[in-house]
């Protein structure tokens, strides 16, 4: 653990690099809970993607 | 829900003569370079090819295929395996050059046509929304690209100011 910012981002940086060098079907598996997620997370009712967020209804 | 159900079932659609060619751009494209970022779509641009006897493309016959297979049509739209998942036919000169010089990758046995990644980060420079410059920036950082094709590319389809615009942006940190 540490404050040190240099250290923090070399450390995010370090972590994006291993999630990037993952196995490809591992990665898409992430990507199928990933949405997953966001579908829970946004509801049936947006269970696809906006193509225009502003024509959405208000809420 | 599984994009790998996704990648196979494009397949058997090229295999079956419903398109000419076929490759996975967007995040996902990106997804095979980079960190995996959420997504809600899959984006594949596809190379359809015109009904004999025509000279017009008409992708009925694309989502004629996926509707006798019980694809969910839904908006520009079509539901498979749980996934969104847009088709898109080239409509630059940049994307038609892409698609054509797409890579295969192998997901576990199972090929899968991408963009490649010099391709997808000169896509994004083009199209140029705030998520696309975040993407660029990821291809970037990662260093996953030769630059020099990069580059060429750019060129090539009159990017350069785009370019500059962007590293002014975003790379040159000289005040």
């Amino acid at each position: 653990m540490t404050f040190n910012p240099q250290k923090i981002l070399a450390s995010k940086r370090a972590l994006r690099r291993g999630l990037a060098t993952l196995p490809l079907a591992e990665k898409l598996r992430m990507l199928d809970r990933l949405r997953e997620r966001q579908v829970a997370i946004r509801g049936p009712l947006a269970d696809k993607p906006a193509t225009n967020p502003r024509a959405q209804p208000q809420p | 829900m599984s994009i790998r159900s996704v990648i196979d079932v494009v397949n058997q659609m090229q295999a079956a003569g419903v398109m000419e060619s076929y490759a996975i751009g967007g995040a996902v494209g990106a997804t095979f370079y980079l960190e995996p970022v959420a997504t809600l779509d899959v984006d594949i641009f596809v190379s359809l090819r015109p009904a004999p006897g025509s000279l017009i493309v008409n992708p009925t016959s694309l989502f004629d295929y996926l509707k006798d297979r019980g694809g969910a049509m839904s908006g520009e739209y079509v539901m498979i395996s749980g996934w969104p998942v847009q088709f898109l036919p080239p409509r630059t000169p940049l994307v038609e050059e892409a698609l054509k010089q797409a890579v295969t990758r192998d997901v576990e046995g199972t090929p899968a046509r991408v963009l490649s990644a010099e391709h997808l980060a000169a896509i994004a420079l083009q199209t140029g929304r705030a998520k696309d410059k975040a993407r660029l920036l990821q291809f970037l950082e990662a260093d996953g690209f030769p630059m020099d094709r990069f580059h060429a590319i750019i060129e090539r389809h009159g990017l350069a100011p785009a370019w500059e615009k962007f590293h002014r942006q975003f790379l040159d940190h000289t005040p």
